[in-house]
């Protein structure tokens, strides 16, 4: 059964109770119409069933089987089924389908009517679905109907125009030369529809871009006669006169006056007397002074114009409309490349609008307040952002995060305040720092000559994470911390003891809360083991205090992981973290066995953990930590080396992203911190400067090693050992496993007196600069040359001589070496691997030995002699006393 | 220019629709359920009339239970196409007297001849009433 008319088939959907009702509705009567296209052939009934097919199509129900009844339809001679026809046409069909060049005859026919409707009709269609294909046919006829009497069609052909340009751009220049009688046209739609062109033209043509700069005071005088006369009744809003229309002539103005200086300069009088006439008062008013101010700010304009500009969007942002706040936000964040003083001037606004109800308003109040960041205002701005981070929207938390550290890096004046900043956005955002800036933080800390820092920066963790472990990031950075710098963490000589309390007064100054005091207390407090379980929320950190410090026995630091590493709520990574910080802890307090024994049980408690990394770690410290391996512990949770890492600076727009998109030309150079800054240079003395400076060294040689990786580390000079492991952990085992196994006696782990030489007679010492044997077998005999350098009398560089005194080429040659704990070893990349008869190469091993403690090496060297693979390891201690 | 032009009630059905730039039936379908859900979610009171959508935005207007949204381009100005939903509205009002969600079902071809009389190739064609007024009792007068 059919509806009749299409009012009956609305009533039949409306009364449905149900949506499948309304399907079952529409199921039929899809059928039924499909039906009477294939059997009537009476315009009439097409009339009505491509109507109540239109409504099936808005009700979103599939009707592409009509399409063709649409362009039959829109081929009749009466309007009234052309209106429909041609309806049907823009709702089902897309340009893409090849139905359309179907239309084009009927829409050229429909042009060339002599009735205006149905021109109109024909233009209206064109202007909806024209595609390149279609454009390219028809865009004479445009043209032809862009001098028809009747302002009506002009109107209509114009826009018409527009989107034949947009499909097909070569077409623009048959059109530049009508846009001057357009735009002059008395009529105002036609005007409108000539300035809309023009501005499109200008896209793809030259010819249209000079043709407009011709008529620049044209749209001038346009524009002020609109700003200045009486509002006409016809097209004024709210007393505005002719909003729209200003608003298009300023739009074009845009267009042809960017890169124009001439162009400019004629339209700065007008801009100015736009951007003082109105008033913000209504969103009419606004528009226009928001369009002046944009076209002002993308034009080369005077300087007092753009300074207008700014302040006029600076006083949309107090304005009481969410809309004219939103659009001020948008704007600024373009303008503050080039406008950044006058920007800056409307930065606490900005900053409070960070705290708007609106979310849009608050995204772009971020981005904008993380684009006006420089180095003046950064301790302000970063404050700011980190007061509002714990409480804005959870999907903005990640980039906040990253830009504020990218922030904290570009423009920290001093460490201190670079690591203090990043422990609070740790502390406030932590779970959202992504790894990379969580690496370039720790290695900042590790890479401090000063210890101070890392003393401090150790104790800040410590009473953060006392207080909460939400964060994954923190816990990550706050445990490697604790675990690698826990001698300084506790560690109390009479003069820090005295330094200490004084920090101690001045974090008790008065301000202090009450919580903060409890942190402060927390040195003898036990610490409970369920506590950070708990998902107690702490206080926030009050950002014009310090932080807070503490300063732990080493009962309290063991507790305060042991707890960490049994919490529900942290990752496995950072469970993993926690349990090589115990490890290490273990290792700094060696000689207080309460705090072995406390290690043990934590550890204990993981043994049979879910989590297979995690119970791995557990039961290798377990087995590290017993009594078998105590000569090598102390070697084995050695504090690290400088981490290895390669430098990946931010990107140049990381804190302006809409600068990015804008590709503007304005570069701004920032300056870095450079890494080299960090560290002291060698010859300043001193047992850290010496290691760090061989450190850096060792990072830019990106070959770092010693006791902890020297089997990992060391592939490129070693291809035969054990492939490098991710986790530093597993480090550990491998080198455990390796001094377990041997049965050779293990290295000391601390050595013994040494004798007092002065500099000068170590750099002067005549042991130096001969060669020393060390091994000779299989027809490999290999010798070491010490040297040393007067910059820096604590290192010793060895230079291995690899020489081939056998019969036959040595291939695959691997030399691993290590040293006792006092000592710290660099291995430079040989200069080969492949040694042929007689020939000989070389590797450069650097020994920074601050305790002068003899130079004891163990060797390991593996190569292939004649296809026979050779390995050995063996001792040398063999150095006359005076090298050290 | 504006992308495309939607009105929606409340429950997300698609009152009227008009697509200026090229989008498949199935991209039309995901952007009309994404519209909604945008647009309904927002906060009337506190919040502005701008959404970002993609890389395009939304300039919308709630009357009474319908959302009439424009999809426009970021360098567009939004304060004046809000103006031109307004004026859009106030035509349709004036022309039927009173419209209400109803009217634009039973009467929704002669609300696409409003909206092809007001906007064309997705820019602002004629922005006088009287004009858009005496062109649609002009056309009426054809049927």
């Amino acid at each position: 059964m059919s509806f009749f008319r299409l009012k009956d088939l609305i009533r039949a959907v409306r009364v449905c109770k149900t949506a499948t009702d309304e399907r079952n509705v529409i199921r039929r009567e899809s059928a039924a119409i499909r039906t009477s296209f294939k059997e009537v052939e009476s315009q009439d009934a097409r009339f009505v069933n491509v109507q109540k097919l239109l409504y099936i199509y808005l009700l979103g129900f599939p009707v592409q089987f009509g399409q063709l009844e649409c362009l039959k339809l829109a081929a009749s001679p009466r309007f009234s089924d052309k209106r429909v026809g041609y309806l049907g046409v823009t709702l089902l069909l897309d340009e893409k389908q090849d139905i359309l060049t179907l239309l084009t005859n009927s829409l050229k026919n429909d042009m060339n009517n002599a009735d205006d409707y149905i021109v109109g009709l024909a233009l209206t269609t064109l202007s909806c679905v024209a595609s390149s294909e279609v454009a390219n046919d028809l865009a004479d006829e445009v043209e032809r109907l862009l001098d028809s009497p009747r302002s009506y069609l002009r109107k209509k052909a114009a826009l018409a125009a527009v989107r034949i340009v947009r499909r097909e751009p070569d077409l623009a220049d048959a059109f530049v030369g009508r846009v001057g009688a357009l735009i002059n046209d008395r009529h105002h739609g036609v005007k409108m529809g000539g300035l809309i062109l023009l501005e499109e033209l200008c896209n793809y043509s030259q010819e249209a871009l000079e043709a407009g700069r011709k008529l620049v005071s044209v749209l001038a005088r346009q524009l002020r006669g609109l700003a200045t006369s009486e509002p006409s009744p016809e097209h004024s809003v709210r007393g505005i006169n002719d909003p729209f229309m200003q608003i298009s002539l300023m739009r074009l103005m845009r267009v042809v006056a960017r890169g124009s200086q001439e162009a400019s300069d004629e339209l700065n009088d007008v801009l100015t007397l736009v951007a003082t006439l109105d008033d913000t008062a209504s969103n009419v008013g606004t528009a226009i002074l928001y369009e002046c101010a944009v076209t002002a700010l993308a034009i080369p304009s005077d300087q007092p114009l753009r300074v207008l500009a700014i302040n006029l969007l600076g006083k949309f942002l107090a304005n009481t409309d969410n809309n004219a706040r939103y659009v001020a936000l948008a704007t600024l964040s373009a303008a503050v490349i080039t406008e950044a003083p006058s920007v800056q001037r409307h930065r606490d606004t900005v900053l409070q609008c960070m705290r708007d109800d609106d979310i849009s308003i608050r995204r772009r109040a971020v981005d904008l307040s993380f684009a006006l960041i420089n180095a003046e205002n950064v301790k302000h701005i970063v404050n700011e952002i980190l007061r509002v981070l714990p409480h804005i929207d959870l999907e903005f938390r990640s980039s906040m995060v990253y830009r504020l550290s990218a922030a904290i890096t570009l423009y920290a004046d001093s460490h201190e305040w670079h690591v203090e900043r990043m422990l609070r956005v740790l502390s406030l955002g932590g779970s959202y720092l992504n790894a990379r800036d969580l690496h370039k933080f720790i290695r900042l800390i590790a890479a401090q000559v000063d210890e101070g820092l890392q003393r401090r920066a150790t104790r800040i963790s410590f009473a953060l994470l006392d207080r909460d472990i939400s964060q994954d990031k923190m816990v990550i950075a706050g445990v490697w911390l604790i675990g690698e710098y826990a001698d300084l963490l506790v560690a109390r000589s009479q003069q820090q003891q005295a330094a200490d309390s004084k920090a101690v007064a001045a974090a008790k100054s008065p301000g202090l809360d009450e919580d903060d005091l409890d942190i402060l207390g927390a040195l003898g407090r036990p610490i409970k083991e369920s506590a950070p379980s708990e998902p107690n929320v702490p206080a926030a950190l009050d950002l014009d205090q310090d932080l807070p410090e503490a300063i732990p026995e080493p009962a309290d630091v063991v507790r305060l992981l042991s707890s960490i590493s049994r919490s529900p709520v942290i990752s496995s990574p950072a469970r993993r973290m926690t349990l090589t910080a115990l490890a290490k802890v273990a290792g700094r307090f060696a000689d207080q066995p309460s705090v072995l024994s406390s290690v043990r049980t934590a550890l204990a408690h993981h043994t049979h953990s879910m989590d297979q990394e995690v119970q791995a770690r557990a039961v290798e410290f377990e087995k590290l930590l017993s009594n078998e391996l105590d000569t090598v512990r102390a070697a084995v949770v050695e504090r690290m080396p400088l981490p290895e890492y390669a430098e990946v600076p931010y990107e140049e727009y990381v804190l302006n992203p809409t600068a990015m998109r804008m590709k503007a030309l304005t570069v701004i150079k920032r300056p870095a911190i450079q890494p080299e800054d960090l560290i002291g240079d060698g010859s300043a003395g001193g047992s850290k400067a010496a290691t760090t400076a061989a450190a850096a060294e060792a990072n830019k040689q990106s070959v770092v090693s010693d006791l902890l990786n020297l089997m990992d580390e060391a592939p490129a000079a070693a291809p035969s050992s054990p492939p490098p492991q991710p986790q530093q952990q597993s480090r550990m085992d491998s080198i455990a496993d390796l001094l377990s196994s041997t049965t050779l006696s293990p290295i000391p782990a601390s050595s013994q007196a040494t004798s007092p030489v002065s500099e000068s007679a170590i750099i002067n010492n005549d042991d130096l600069g001969k060669e020393y044997s060390v091994f000779n077998e299989h027809g490999l005999k290999i010798t070491l040359t010490p040297t040393k350098k007067p910059s820096a009398p604590q290192v010793i560089d060895l230079l291995a001589k690899f020489t081939n005194i056998g019969e036959s080429a040595i291939s695959d040659v691997a030399f691993l070496v290590a040293v006792p704990k006092s000592q710290k070893i660099q291995i430079h990349p040989p200069s080969g691997q492949h040694i042929s008869v007689g020939a000989n190469i070389t590797q450069l091993l650097r020994v920074s030995n601050p305790s002068k403690s003899a130079i004891r090496l163990r060797m390991k060297i593996s190569f292939t002699e004649d296809g026979q693979k050779h390995e050995s390891m063996f001792d040398y201690s063999g150095f006359p006393a005076s090298i050290v | 220019m504006i992308r495309f032009i939607l009105v929606q009630n409340r429950q997300g059905k698609t009152r009227l629709e008009k697509w200026y730039s090229n989008y498949s039936e199935h991209e039309r379908n995901k952007l009309k359920a994404e519209v909604h859900r945008t647009v309904a979610s927002r906060d009337q009171k506190h919040q502005s009339n701008f959404v970002e959508f993609h890389n395009h935005r939304i300039v919308y207007r709630r009357y009474a239970g319908l959302f009439f949204c424009f999809c426009i381009d970021t360098n567009d100005n939004e304060l004046s196409l809000l103006e031109a939903i307004h004026l859009f509205v106030e035509v349709l009002d004036a022309y039927h007297g009173n419209v209400c969600e109803l009217d634009l079902v039973f009467n929704f071809y002669w609300v696409y001849s409003v909206l092809d009389e007001m906007f064309l190739a997705g820019e602002i064609q004629e922005t006088s009433r009287s004009v858009i007024l005496s062109r649609m009792e002009q056309l009426s007068a054809l049927e």
